[in-house]
């Protein structure tokens, strides 16, 4: 038995969708897939950098960034920028392109946006300003990069931050990838379930954005019926002490060398 | 919105610290008692919350996008107490994770986008929302609300950056941080946001927000209902821009001391002789010379002296109230 096509069915179509503007959607994927690596695990725990207690590290890089925000001396920046290559040069190929990604994308737009002050007479600013920036960028993805993010909460433990400020930082850290990953999954599902024109893609954000916080608000009341179950107040104890090992004590030796270069050069 | 390390002075991003300090204090004093423990994981999942909304790219005219900042969308959600804690703690895993606005800038991010936005935002929306009637209206009034405190945010910005020239100088006057005076700051802060990011953050506010009131009414915060003191506020407001008047070059008109007078030039020559009923006139001690306190940073002596100002305002006048009402009473 044969079955004949009906004639609708057989005319040739030439169907092209209208184009569309959902740039939008693919930047804003793009943005939260970024958000979701960089908050995965780290898995390559060896490299030195991450091995050093996170505690020295932050102190570390707060007194490097402090004084290369008070030096005028380009002899103490170019100091602190080899500082930082060397203790780049130590990092996984990655790790090295992650933070020199962030760096140079810091410096360049200060330096775009410090480019029109070359016309008030202050290029020594700019050239000055922007090295700063870079260096100061790099110090501070280095010591992101090479931590993981669990471990910054017990840092700022006994860094001496409340525990209702840890609490709500513990949270943030866990929830941004839940979260991300819920939202992630809505923009492809806006994405893919357009069939055809669908002029109304830019209105779908504010839906997706609003199911966000419902589900965080859902989240937030499973988290709090866990927490009780397990009998956890909100209280932390730090279960490891400050450890001070060679790498602290080096990376200790070369932040006090670092520092009396800077009063040197004051002088 | 994101300042980064070097832009602002060190002495600058302390004093936004320290300004910050107190209404963190607050904060987390008012959410321990407005919120119960079981709604203390939302702060978290707030940020959270607060940190992806940055995420969310938005078309705008001209084929590119910008994202919302979603401080007032916070404030009208959770309260803008909690709206602070949750923004500062977004705003601090940007920084020190994402590279995203400086470490040593981390106050003063905090005061324009975890202080300025979401309690602006919060108040002008609960202004106004209580005299305007009907859902648009309301809506309208969100939707300014939270267009307003992003160009007063983005204000604060470019004050910031336009007082280092004045602030932070080297040995010969050149600037050394942010280059630009206020003249350039303001205009290259304030054009784009009045412009775009002001309409995009209002867009994406008043959606949001329509959503979740019509799917899940019960969930937006409810504060106390409070009759909102706008001259407190303004008082605020003028105490905190009261270190412009240090811009200014010279007195004002009029308003000479006997040493400016000597110096004063006249039709193009000094004065010959200075009148001697002023020179040997009345001359009065005060507590803030030129408002200005010995041992503080001459910006720090401006908002010290218009607090001081501001408060004997009011003690004087809530005095001279209670001594009418109760001279009322007896008659």
């Amino acid at each position: 038995m044969t079955t004949l096509l009906p004639d609708w069915l057989q005319v040739h179509e030439d169907y092209a969708p209208r184009a569309e503007r959902e740039a939008f959607i693919d930047r804003s994927i793009l943005s939260f897939l970024g958000v979701l690596t960089m908050a995965r695990p780290r898995d390559g725990a060896v490299e030195p950098g991450v091995r050093v207690d996170p505690v020295v590290k932050i102190v570390a890089g707060f007194i490097v960034i402090l004084l290369l925000s008070l030096t005028r001396s380009g002899l103490f920046m170019t100091l602190t920028a080899v500082g930082l290559l060397v203790l780049l040069a130590g990092q996984r190929g990655e790790r090295i392109v992650a933070v020199m990604r962030t760096s140079l994308v810091a410096g360049g737009f200060t330096m775009l946006t410090l480019l029109p002050s070359v016309l008030f007479g202050h290029a020594s600013s700019m050239v000055m300003i922007t090295g700063k920036v870079l260096i100061s960028a790099a110090t501070v993805k280095l010591i992101a990069e090479t931590s993981e993010w669990a471990s910054l909460t017990g840092a700022f433990k006994r860094l001496g931050i409340p525990d209702l400020c840890l609490l709500v930082l513990d949270i943030t850290l866990s929830y941004i990838t839940l979260l991300g990953e819920f939202a992630l999954a809505m923009l492809y599902a806006l994405r893919l379930r357009s069939v055809g024109s669908n002029a109304a893609k830019a209105a779908s954000l504010s839906g997706i954005a609003g199911s966000l916080f419902l589900k965080s608000k859902e989240m937030a009341e499973e988290m709090y019926a866990a927490m009780e179950c397990r009998c956890f107040t909100g209280e932390y104890r730090v279960s490891s002490k400050l450890r001070l090992g060679l790498r602290e004590f080096s990376l200790g030796t070369a932040v006090s060398l670092l520092a009396m270069a800077f009063l040197f050069l004051r002088v | 919105m994101h300042i980064l390390d070097n832009y602002l002075s060190p002495a600058t991003c302390a004093v936004m610290t320290a300004a910050m300090v107190p209404i963190w204090t607050v904060s987390v004093r008012k959410v321990q008692r407005e919120l119960p423990n079981s709604k203390i994981p939302l702060l978290g999942i707030g940020a959270a919350f607060t940190f992806l909304i940055m995420m969310f790219n938005i078309p705008v005219p001209g084929g590119t996008t910008a994202h919302a900042i979603g401080g007032t969308l916070i404030a009208v959600l959770l309260g803008p107490w909690a709206a602070c804690l949750a923004v500062s703690v977004a705003v601090l895993i940007q920084a020190l994770l994402f590279g995203d606005g400086g470490i040593l800038a981390y106050g003063a991010n905090c005061f324009n986008m975890a202080f300025v936005i979401p309690f602006l935002g919060y108040f002008i929306y609960t202004f106004f929302r209580s005299r305007v009637s009907g859902a648009r209206a309301q809506m309208f009034c969100l939707g300014a609300a939270s267009y307003l405190a992003l160009v007063a945010a983005a204000l604060c910005v470019a004050i910031e950056f336009g007082l280092q020239p004045v602030l932070a100088k080297d040995a010969v006057g050149l600037p050394l941080y942010c280059p630009y005076p206020l003249s350039v700051s303001v205009p290259a802060m304030l054009i784009p946001h009045l412009t775009i990011a002001g309409f995009v953050e209002a867009f994406f506010t008043v959606g949001v927000f329509g959503f979740i009131s019509r799917v899940s009414p019960s969930t937006i915060y409810e504060g106390p209902e409070k009759r909102i003191h706008l001259v407190y506020g303004l008082l605020v407001g003028m105490a905190c821009l009261s270190p412009l008047g240090l811009l200014s070059s010279g007195t004002a008109w009029g308003e000479w001391r006997i040493e400016q007078l000597k110096v004063m030039a006249v039709g193009g020559q000094g004065l010959a002789t200075m009148p001697s009923r002023m020179v040997h006139g009345f001359h009065m001690n005060v507590a803030f010379p030129d408002y200005a306190v010995a041992g503080i940073p001459p910006f720090l002596s401006y908002v010290l002296s218009a607090v001081a100002g501001g408060a004997c305002l009011i003690v004087v006048f809530k005095l001279l109230g209670l001594m009418r009402r109760r001279g009322a009473v007896k008659t």
